[in-house]
């Protein structure tokens, strides 16, 4: 029966053969249905450009520009107003001695001095009801590389949460891990709450678990290492279960019938071999936090980001300019950091 | 020693690997288990530790069955070398051998690694009576040939004086010479501290020459039971001839 079909197949003559459609109508559907959502969805930024279009060209109403290149001059020139005003970056800074506590003349910080300043005050004088200027004069504490230092500190503040955070989230999804693997937990429900906790911390981004965690536990870094923690916990969690699902079976077989308990099998077989791309998860988790750890500030729960918001609220560019080159050497500097490592160890 | 009660085994699938099986091993036979690929040798034998389970009948282990409840106790007699080695490749060859012992160590011992010394001592020992040397206890066992990756499968399977063996065609893949010393080895270690060993072979001559007793298998049916003298020309064409149900199997 079989053979027989077999043959009258391969008799038919090659011009038969029936060949498959380059596209299928299948293809054209789902193509049509792209373009119809990029459709629905453009005036996500054309409403905002035609704005920007009719603004400029009430603008450029009696002159000879067209508005489109009005406009387009008008986005390079705030790109280039910021620019001019964030250099040259502010690496100094000075307070007014009366400012600092328990000042002590004799014992200066590092490198810096001390400077008379004058400055006009404009006061109003009660008894003529007439506004005066008065000259006071101040003695500054200039310190060469305060705000550097200050920004440096800083950014140590958001690696130490970036650090913190992955070592909690590590704690977290071991266990995680263990009941997400289907091959390893211990009950069937067990299994199922493992893996909905993870797909549900992993959902809730970082800012927004901040925001809450600054309110239960007050401004500061605890709200942001938690925020990272959670959140990498579920991406970790997941990473480590699969790859303890996909772990070779072979070895597992050999330890569990030596009669060892199963922890005890995926300690001995599946952990060794798991163990670098552990790692390598790990090292990107830790990356990647100290990246978010950047804009925990922003939400007041640590970090450099507090400054950053604070400063650019204030449109104080050089001092913006600082920080943006500190976050941005030291993000590429563990960059580069972690590559090396992770390439010694595969 | 060893007893099957009309074993059968139906994988999910439907594949019928075992049909109604049933014999005895006494203690300290070297029973060898012929049989052509997919014939069920390997389902047969990882019933033994419970590593499969019996779709019908039963078997037991110096009378103690092999059934869920009573699983601990029958590892504990039962030792497996594994078709295909099995080891943990980024573990050290002495970090392999000892996971054969991890039921006689403490929580803290297995959690640091911190193996006892008397049981590391005696890992030498078999390292030394397996023909490896000290400069192979810390090499990942990945770096090792086929043939000294099977003999620290063998190690880890005798480190605690299992009273069965259960060894899995384990010279596949060997040379001649490597494949009749591992088999005297098995054969020695086996005489000398009176073990039972189950061990399956793809090889002839090598069954000859070392079995106390041959079992032959066909489409997971018993062929063949007998001294190894007894098995006739016509028994081993039967046991690995071609035939219309093996070819549609495959
Ligand atoms: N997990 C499984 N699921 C379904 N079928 C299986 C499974 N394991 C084995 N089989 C089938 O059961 C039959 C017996 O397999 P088994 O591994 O016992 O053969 P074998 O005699 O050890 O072969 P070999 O000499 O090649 O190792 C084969 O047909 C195989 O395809
Ligand atoms: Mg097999």
């Amino acid at each position: 029966m079989k053979n027989n079909q077999f043959k009258s197949e391969a008799k038919s003559p090659t011009s038969d053969w029936r060949l498959k459609p380059a596209f299928s109508y299948r293809s054209v559907i789902y193509a049509l249905l792209i373009l119809i959502i990029f459709y629905v969805t453009s005036n996500i930024w054309t409403k905002q450009v035609s704005e920007i279009y009719s603004k400029a060209k009430e603008e450029v109403a009696e002159k000879e520009t067209p508005a489109w290149k009005h406009a387009t001059i008008k986005i390079f020139n705030s790109f280039i107003k910021m620019g001019k005003e964030m250099f040259p970056p502010q690496i100094s800074e000075s307070t007014p001695i009366e400012a600092i506590s328990e000042f002590d003349p004799q014992n200066l910080p590092i490198f810096s001095k001390l400077i008379d300043k004058t400055y006009k005050e404009h006061e109003l004088n009660p008894d003529t009801f007439k506004m005066e200027t008065t000259e006071v004069k101040k003695q500054i504490l200039k310190r060469p590389f305060g705000y550097l230092e200050k920004v440096l500190a800083k950014m140590l503040e958001t690696l130490e949460i970036a650090l913190w955070g992955t070592v909690l989230s590590v704690l977290i999804s071991l266990p995680l891990a263990y009941f997400c693997a289907a091959n390893y937990a211990p009950k069937r429900f067990l299994y199922l709450a493992a893996r909905g906790i993870v797909s549900l911390i992993r959902a809730i981004p970082e800012l927004i678990s901040a925001l809450f965690l600054v309110v239960a536990f007050g401004f500061g870094p605890i709200a942001g290492i938690l925020a990272l923690a959670i959140h990498s916990a579920g991406f970790l969690g997941k990473f480590y279960a699969e790859d303890i699902e996909n772990a070779d079976k072979g070895p597992q077989e050999a330890i569990e019938a030596t009669g060892a308990s199963p922890f005890m099998t995926l300690y001995y077989s599946v952990v060794p071999q798991v163990f670098p791309q552990y790692i390598a998860y790990t090292v990107y988790i830790l990356d990647r936090n100290v990246r978010m750890a950047t804009v925990m500030g922003f939400v007041n729960a640590g970090g450099i980001g507090a400054e950053l918001k604070g400063r650019l609220d204030q449109f104080q560019y050089s001092h913006v300019c600082t920080i943006l080159i500190v976050i941005f050497v030291t993000v590429f500097a563990l960059d580069r950091l972690s590559a090396h490592f992770r390439n010694r160890l595969i | 020693m060893l007893k099957f009660q009309e074993v059968s085994k139906k994988y999910l699938d439907g594949t019928e690997a075992l049909k109604t099986v049933s014999f005895e091993v006494p203690p300290s036979q070297f029973c060898v288990i012929l049989g052509s690929s997919g014939a069920g040798k390997s389902t047969l034998l990882k019933m033994v530790n419970g590593l499969i389970s019996p779709s019908t009948g039963s078997i037991s282990v110096n009378q103690i069955p092999v059934i869920p409840q009573r699983i601990k106790s029958i590892r504990q007699q039962v030792a497996m070398i594994h078709q295909q080695f099995n080891l943990v490749g980024r573990l050290s060859v002495e970090k392999n051998i000892m996971t054969g012992a991890l039921r006689e160590m403490n929580i803290i011992q297995k959690l640091l690694h911190s193996f006892p010394i008397d049981l590391r001592r005696r890992a030498c020992q078999i390292m030394e009576s397996v023909g490896l040397e000290e400069k192979h206890l810390n090499r990942r066992v990945t770096e090792l040939s086929g043939g000294q990756q099977q003999r620290v499968g063998i190690a880890r399977a005798f480190i605690l004086n299992p009273s069965l063996i259960l060894a899995d065609e384990p010279v596949a893949s060997l040379d001649p010479r490597i494949s009749r010393d591992i088999l005297s080895i098995l054969k020695r270690s086996a005489s000398e501290k009176g073990a039972t060993v189950l061990c399956s072979l793809h090889q002839l001559d090598l069954a000859r020459e070392f079995a106390d007793r041959i079992v032959a298998f066909k489409h997971g049916q018993i062929i063949f039971d007998g001294a190894p003298d007894d098995l006739k020309e016509s028994v081993i064409e039967k046991t690995y001839e071609l035939d219309d149900q093996g070819l549609n199997e495959e």
